[in-house]
């Protein structure tokens, strides 16, 4: 029952949503699961936010190493909730303040470490070893160049855009078609059963 | 209840009713998914409308001009519960700047004895035509309307009765039928072939160097001692690149528990966290080693993007684990992630369908699994005959579409070489247009 | 130690003595205005000015959509800020909305619209309304293509839909112009497969640099008409409009980065080659 539940409930959602798609007809219902949907997800922040408190509030209470962390972590946690909900959201509110505060900042700087990654490992992997590797090192000058409108004179700009937009695109596209086969195929075996992964350990 | 509660929260066998309460408080405070009472609130509406313009001053003045060129029609390739109303301006409505302000739509339905306003249209809006879609209505049954112009100081004419109309249900997508084609052979290819592995027909795979190199990682690790660490993407379950992580890590997980040897598992999505908790946990028993499962081990960091990057690189430099698996779907942190694993010294091995991250992991890692390679995953560690044919099915499907791109290239160039296009009617075939028209 | 064992050894260089320099790289070009950037509006980027231009003033709004996070508002604010001075300059009436699950796009918008609309003294609900977030990117786009109002019964501040003056006259995406979405994500191209596609919808697409390749095939067939691609895209559209922000100001430090990475790695070559020559 554990298993076959699922597998029924997955094959009849995933029927329904490839009918629905040829069948104008299905589109009251298509909404009304579209609605469904929309509470399910909204549920997934309630687990997300019950995992962080469960691991968190559990490694403070038996004292695990680095159990401090979690204490703040869980602090931080509270402190957001409660700006919230005593203060709003609204522009002059502290829970505003602080999402402009700390939020962007912090999320700014991890996303911006990757600039100093690519420099090393840039650094690191572009070496002329090969054919292959020397004429990639070519173009992704003459792409550095020209993203930046350098270079007119001898018409890097355009040669960037060209190497964007035509070969690289080419590859892109390939992948995309392998890619997009690839999901169906998976999405089929999913629906039809084949595919158990998602259930866990997939046996009774 | 309780079994769903501890595989929901931890997969473990502590229930604590504190943290889900918490969450759900949280819930609480979200605002509420919209629900279908759009006919509800339009009745209402229509009722201050109607109480608002019975309210009207009498006539004092001329009234305007009524509209008189009000269209109605089914709207297209829909489920029979919309109509689509035009109608032009008032003769004396210049473009919302004179006396009309309003125009109201009124209807009546089969069950209705008198006209009720569905809707009212500002005059200040763009263009000739205003048009409305009127919906929740019945298939098959008849309405008529009319449109009132209104002025600022409450006189109003109503135009001539244009009706009864049905909308009417169509039963299918006419704009998609080259998708439905398509569709049906690729499906007769997937499992024509899975029937043929079935029967015992031998398919050959091509050798996936990425693949081959998990059980050289794997044995590394436990010769130095180390943890494998495997990051299963940062996608929801909903993800194919998740589910084909999630097939990948049952494999090694048995592998690493028949060397005894230690994995750890840090999951971003909350949905994902148990179902790889479930997944290790059973690869250790199926091994015949249970006692060796950590469930600490197998744990969820965060659901934020860069706070689980950065999560995961503490994990890196303080475990330092012999080996890094990255197999799923990932985004900006990708190169994160592979650069810090590339510092501590450890084996890479990468796989992901995320086409703007492949280039990352190609320059950090030691190899790479691109794209749909991560779906044949399945099919190659574990040569099920089943998941082979699919894969050769699919594989086949491909090469249909390369002979198409061949011919559809070939054709539409040598219209342009003749300058009259004879071959437009190629690029048409595939498109999807859109259901309006 | 010799010139060419120190050459040699350029190839093992410690990683933090490259971030010290890329730190160096990045901030100076902030307090120098240096060096000179000049560059030109590409033609993705004319297409989206093009298509937010002709959309006629005070009549039905372009549809704004944060759907990026933090991490990536460095590079798709400015885009976002340029675009709405362009529109509030004109008097093209802006809805914006955000499909960033997580609820900070929304955070991002509530910031980022009402600040610049001050400026052009532009009033809430009239010239300009935020309807707030869904975190479902993919229903939400499929719901509106029916009903603005069942997928956003009231707005980000309470306020019930039919009481928003903007909305009047907007049902679904046929009142709809067009939509720039601003994703750092593959919800960028979904708003030109599911709406774009299902409903005629147009779709302007503003993305993260590196995410800019992936929408290209978008472009080039017609599906997304008009392309902000990073930091230069923000850049070129703040020329195309006129107002210069924190788009130009970034493309000074990026010209840096790119001189220096290229440094690097023609160091990192000639020590190649050159312990490749002593080797033999």
């Amino acid at each position: 029952m554990k298993t076959q539940l699922p597998l029924f409930i997955c094959a009849v959602a995933g029927i329904f949503m490839a009918v629905q798609y040829f069948v104008p007809a299905a589109l009251p219902a298509y909404e009304r699961v579209n609605d469904y949907l929309q509470i399910v997800y909204a549920f997934s922040i309630v687990l997300g936010v019950a995992s962080v408190v469960h691991r968190h509030g559990g490694r403070v209470q038996k004292r695990r190493k680095d159990w401090p962390y979690s204490l703040a972590a869980l602090i931080a946690l509270l402190f957001m909730l409660l700006a919230g909900f005593i203060g709003g959201r609204g522009r002059e509110t502290l829970f505003q303040a602080l999402f402009n505060a700390i939020l962007l900042p912090v999320q700014a700087t991890m996303f911006a470490l990757l600039a100093f990654y690519l420099a090393s490992a840039s650094f690191r992997a572009f070496r002329t070893r090969s054919t292959d590797a020397t004429v990639l090192l070519i173009a992704a000058v003459i792409v550095m160049i020209g993203r930046l409108d350098d270079g007119r004179a001898l018409g890097i700009p355009d040669i960037a855009r060209w190497i964007l937009n035509t070969p690289n695109l080419a590859a892109k596209r390939a992948i995309l078609i392998g890619v997009g086969l690839g999901m169906a195929s998976t999405a089929l075996k999913v629906v039809v059963g084949i595919e158990r992964s998602y259930l866990g350990s997939g046996k009774e | 209840m309780t079994w769903m509660r501890a595989g929901l929260l931890q997969g473990s066998e502590r229930r604590s009713l504190l943290p889900f309460l918490l969450g759900l408080l949280f819930f609480c405070s979200l605002p509420c998914v919209p629900t279908a009472q759009a006919e509800d609130t339009q009745g209402q509406a229509a009722d201050r409308v109607q109480a608002s313009l019975a309210a009207a001053s009498p006539p004092s003045a001329a009234p305007p001009s009524p509209v008189t060129d009000l269209e109605i029609r089914d709207k297209p390739l829909d489920a029979g519960k919309v109509l689509l109303v035009s109608f032009g301006r008032s003769s004396d409505d210049p473009g919302g700047q004179g006396a009309v302000t309003r125009y109201a739509l009124l209807r009546r339905g089969p069950a209705d004895t008198a006209f009720a306003v569905v809707k009212t249209l500002t005059a200040l809006v763009k263009g000739d035509r205003l048009s409305y879609e009127d919906t929740g209505l019945k298939p098959g049954a008849g309405y008529s309307y009319l449109v009132r112009t209104l002025t600022a100081s409450g006189v109003f004419s109503d135009g001539p009765v244009f009706g009864p109309v049905a909308p009417a249900r169509q039963w299918f997508f006419t704009n998609k039928i080259n998708t439905l084609i398509t569709t049906i052979l690729f499906v007769i290819l997937i499992l024509a072939y899975i029937r043929a592995a079935r029967r015992g027909r031998s398919l050959f795979i091509r050798r996936i160097a990425g693949l081959d190199a998990i059980d050289e990682a794997v044995g590394r690790c436990t010769e130095m001692g180390k943890p494998t660490l495997y990051i299963p993407g940062i996608s929801t379950i909903s993800d194919v690149a998740t589910i084909a992580s999630l097939n990948i890590l049952g494999q090694v997980a048995k592998k690493i528990a028949t060397y005894q040897s230690r994995i750890l598992v840090p999951n971003r999505d909350p949905f994902v966290y148990p179902v790889t908790q479930d997944v290790v946990k059973f690869a250790f028993a199926e091994a015949g080693y249970p006692q060796d499962f950590r469930e600490d081990d197998v744990y969820f960091v965060t659901n934020d993007q860069f706070a689980y990057a950065a999560a995961v690189c503490g994990t890196m430099v303080r475990e330092k684990p012999g080996a890094n698996l990255l197999l799923g779907m990932f985004f900006a942190e990708s190169l994160i992630l592979a650069e810090t694993g590339s510092s501590i010294g450890a084996i890479q091995i990468a796989g992901t369908d995320a086409i703007s991250q492949l280039p990352f992991f190609v320059t950090a890692c030691d190899y790479t699994i691109i794209g749909e390679e991560l779906y044949a995953a399945s099919a190659y560690i574990g040569r099920e005959p089943t998941l082979l044919g699919s894969l050769k099915g699919q594989d086949y499907f491909k090469l249909c579409v390369l002979i198409l791109i061949i011919i559809g290239v070939a054709l539409m160039t040598s219209g342009v070489l003749l300058r009259n296009q004879p071959f437009d009617w190629v690029s048409q075939i595939l498109k999807v247009r859109a259901a309006g028209g | 130690m010799g010139f060419l064992e120190w050459i040699v050894r350029l190839q093992r260089l410690d990683r933090r003595i490259i971030f010290s320099f890329m730190f160096v790289a990045v901030t100076v070009p902030f307090y120098l205005n240096w060096p000179p950037v000049e560059i030109e509006v590409s033609r993705e980027v004319e297409d989206a000015y093009q298509i937010i231009d002709r959309i006629p003033p005070h009549g039905d709004p372009l549809l704004l959509s944060f759907d990026y996070d933090p991490a990536a508002a460095a590079e798709l604010t400015p885009m976002a800020e340029a675009v709405l001075h362009h529109c509030f300059s004109k008097g093209i009436r802006v809805l914006v909305i955000s499909l960033q699950y997580t609820g900070q796009g929304a955070g991002i918008a509530s910031e980022v619209v009402p600040r610049i609309a001050a400026q052009h003294g532009r009033k809430q609900d009239v010239d300009w309304a935020f309807l707030g977030f869904q975190p479902n990117a993919l229903i939400a786009m499929l719901q509106m293509g029916e009903d603005f109002k069942r997928t956003f019964p009231t707005d980000y501040y309470g306020t019930p839909f039919d009481e928003i003056p903007l909305v009047e006259s907007v049902q679904n995406y046929a009142q709809i112009p067009a939509v720039l979405t601003l994703a750092a994500t593959a919800v960028g191209e979904s708003w030109a497969i599911y709406p774009g596609s299902r409903y005629g919808l147009t779709v302007i697409a503003g993305v993260t640099a590196v995410y800019t390749a992936d929408i290209q095939p978008f472009y080039q067939s017609g599906q997304i008409k008009g392309v902000l691609g990073g930091l230069k895209g923000a850049a070129e559209y703040e020329k195309r409009v006129n107002v210069l922000g924190k788009g130009m100001a970034g493309m000074r430090s990026q010209k840096t980065v790119h001189y220096m990475i290229i440094l690097f790695i023609a160091l990192g070559n000639i020590a190649y080659w050159l312990s490749r020559g002593s080797a033999k």
